[in-house]
């Protein structure tokens, strides 16, 4: 688990550093606009695209009891945030996350989260946000020799970060979301596992456009 | 676990009466005193003072605030702390944390290891009792969206800090593991909840005024926005009330009777069940331009006929704007139901868009049609297993006071919602109301089936003198149960319900 996390948080560090880096690079102009009147940029258009470390990991209700373990499953994901500028404090709209991830017998499956989501910052002068959303998400997966098979499931998510050059057209942000997939029933080919939830466990970065 | 349903039941319910009776005719001077403040405040937030819509004052016109000096939107409103509204939602935590290890329960035993153990596992669904889980939850997320608005947050930035104090409670307020639906109950719930008590203590309070009687009697609906205008000292502050929280109507109706319920052998059981039932309505949901949420809301809360609680609903209106001519009314609005009858229990958090019509049938006549649907994002209805467990399922852990360990005798998952109403009026008077309602469920953690739950009714009143009336109302329960086995089994109930009642008018 700690080589692929290193690795996904030395990406995501790297990233932060070098957009500030690709700002500066552009000429005074920039800095003098900057230092002038703070104003919101004209667009209230709010577009994230990001990418993150992902650890997953299913369950259900009574495998505790059942004596039954899974293991973390640790991969990366995407995400997309689509949505307006409700305020200087609040973004709504839509997330699309995928997650690809393979069993412990090296079977793929993907998991896409489509949700409604809202992002919120306490404070105007400072880049905290608490993010959360509701939605679905779709599990996908090739378990069976004959056929892929698609399941629907209830998703939640929540998370926090910090956005840099918020009141830039193009700032960067750091975020920790925790997905949540209900799907009910998973079907695998030795039967089918009841009231399995999937936990999704993300820590990564994504450029901001306003 | 949040404070159980019967330490609930006593407050919540004095709370409701309270409300009313300090809203009611009964010291009709009282009444007509607070509609008449109510409307006279509203023409004056509406209506541009000497220095045009914002005067170094800083008075609130609907829809663009102006911040005050200190922080505030308007004089009469808190100043804006969310420092102090995270921290608050931290301490309603803690409250319920030791009032939870006062009780003995083992769940309140947290350590740093409980709280890791919780973030490693992630969520799950609880086994929690169906009133715990339906009304306890959201009561005590009412406390997590107050701490917001009483620290002079809008309600979207309450609506996050509720989000925020019920995740915090369920990875790190107990040793249970973290309850999804517990977070989706308690977040939308409290939002709805939250709101509905805020707003019904504003109609309490008197800012204008010295006397701290209005501001205590507030405090008993809204605790955590009482309290901080206690330590602030706004309570003794004399200013205007919040333009915004100050509703364009208000009315009510509270209802006494009996019901019968039938069976599906019998059209009526021969004992009748007494009940008493409050509504309110806050604002004009039927007309007019809003942004704000909330600024009308329909509230419903039946105590007894069966059960301790047998109905609890909020509408809640977030947007709202008139279509065409003016005729139409198209609605959003947020939805909170607790159900409990003969057929099925029934809880869920939900959104829905309604259209409306007016019609003008006579003179005195007009009839009001309302029809839409939605999502319900968590709902929870009553198992009916085809075949009951044999065993119940071993304990995960020791058990100990405050972990449930089931069987849970409830199903969740998501669905959707339809409703339609007409409402006859005489003289602006209701004197016929029919109502179909129906609420699809499709479970994803219980007994493996899709639900269809509908409500069929009739209502008929009629005044007798002044604000007091009678009514009879027909109400026909069906549920419908299409399980996913092998078999592909259906199940149906169905219930019949009578109800005689007396009604006061409380506008």
């Amino acid at each position: 688990m700690s080589r692929r996390i290193g690795v996904g948080l030395c990406q995501v560090l790297v990233l932060v550093w070098l957009v500030p880096a690709v700002a500066t690079a552009q000429t005074g102009i920039q800095p003098q606009q900057a230092d002038a009147t703070s104003t919101p940029p004209p667009s209230r258009s709010w577009v994230v695209i990001g990418a993150a470390a992902t650890t997953l990991r299913g369950d259900c209700t009574f495998c505790e009891v059942e004596g039954r373990e899974f293991r973390y499953n640790h991969t990366r994901s995407l995400t997309a945030n689509v949505g307006i500028r409700l305020s200087s404090r609040m973004d709504a709209g839509a997330e699309v996350a995928w997650v690809p991830a393979t069993t412990v017998a090296g079977d793929p499956f993907r998991t896409t989260f489509l949700l409604g989501i809202a992002q919120f910052r306490p404070w105007e002068s400072q880049g905290f946000f608490l993010k959360g959303g509701a939605g679905m998400a779709f599990v996908r997966n090739w378990l069976f020799a004959d056929r892929t098979l698609t399941q629907k499931a209830l998703a939640v998510a929540i998370g926090g970060g910090w956005v840099f050059r918020r009141s830039e057209r193009v700032g960067v942000q750091i975020y920790a979301t925790q997905h949540a997939a209900a799907l009910g029933d998973f079907e695998l080919p030795e039967g089918t596992l009841e009231n399995v939830m999937g936990n999704f466990w993300s820590i990564g970065a994504a450029v901001v456009f306003r | 676990m949040p404070a159980s349903p019967s330490t609930l039941f006593r407050p919540l319910s004095c709370a409701a009466a309270l409300c009313l009776l300090l809203a009611s005719p009964a010291p009709a001077q009282t009444a007509r005193g607070l509609l008449e403040d109510a409307l006279e405040k509203t023409a004056q937030a509406v209506t541009p003072g000497p220095g045009g819509a914002a005067t170094a004052a800083g008075s609130q016109s609907p829809g663009r605030p102006t911040v005050q000096p200190d922080g505030r939107a308007c004089a009469g409103c808190p100043q804006r702390r969310p420092g102090h509204a995270l921290l608050q939602t931290t301490y309603v935590n803690l409250f319920y944390g030791l009032g939870n290890l006062a009780r003995g329960q083992v769940t309140a035993r947290i350590t740093p290891a409980s709280w890791w153990a919780n973030m490693r596992h992630g969520w799950v669904w609880d086994l929690d009792d169906f009133v715990v889980n339906q009304f306890g939850h959201p009561y005590q997320g009412s406390n997590y969206f107050n701490t917001g608005r009483g620290n002079g947050l809008s309600f979207w930035e309450s609506a996050a800090t509720t989000a925020f104090g019920s995740a915090t409670w369920e990875y790190f307020g107990e040793t249970n593991r973290a309850s999804l639906n517990d977070f989706i109950n308690t977040t939308l719930g409290g939002i709805a909840l939250g709101e509905m008590f805020h707003r019904a203590a504003w109609l309490v309070r008197r800012p204008e005024t010295t006397g701290l009687g209005r501001e205590i009697a507030a405090a008993a609906i809204d605790p955590l926005t009482g309290l901080n205008r206690f330590l602030s000292g706004d309570a003794s502050r004399v200013t205007e009330k919040p333009a915004d929280l100050v509703p364009v109507s208000l009315g009510g109706l509270a209802l006494v009777g009996v019901l019968w319920q039938g069976s599906e052998g019998r059209a009526v059981e021969s004992t009748g069940k007494p009940f008493v039932e409050m509504d309110l309505l806050y604002g004009d949901m039927a007309t007019g331009r809003s942004r704000t949420p909330y600024d009308a809301f329909f509230v419903r809360l039946r105590l007894g006929g069966g059960s301790a609680i047998s109905s609890a609903r909020i509408r809640g209106r977030l947007a709202g704007r008139p279509l065409g001519d003016g005729r139409f009314q198209l609605t959003v609005s947020q939805n909170y139901d607790f159900d409990k009858n003969a057929a099925y229990e029934f809880g869920a958090q939900a959104f829905e868009v309604n259209l409306g019509v007016t019609q003008q049938l006579s003179s005195r006549v007009s009839v009001r049609i309302v029809a839409g649907g939605g999502v319900t994002v968590l709902g929870a209805v009553n198992s009916r297993p085809l075949v009951e467990p044999e065993d119940p399922m071993p304990a995960a852990i020791e058990s100990g006071q405050g972990i449930s360990e089931g069987p849970r005798t409830f199903d969740y998952g998501p669905g959707s919602n339809f409703a339609a109403t007409v409402t006859f009026r005489y003289d602006d008077r209701e004197f016929a109301v029919l109502s179909a309602e129906g609420r699809h469920l499709y479970v994803v953690d219980g007994v493996r089936a899709n639900h269809l739950l509908q409500r069929f009714s009739l209502d008929l009143l009629a005044p007798l003198r002044g604000p007091l009336g009678i009514g009879v109302s027909g109400e026909y329960f069906d549920r419908r149960t299409y399980f996913k086995d092998d078999a592909r089994t259906r199940q149906r109930f169905y219930y019949p319900q009578f109800r005689v009642f007396l009604t006061w008018r409380l506008s």
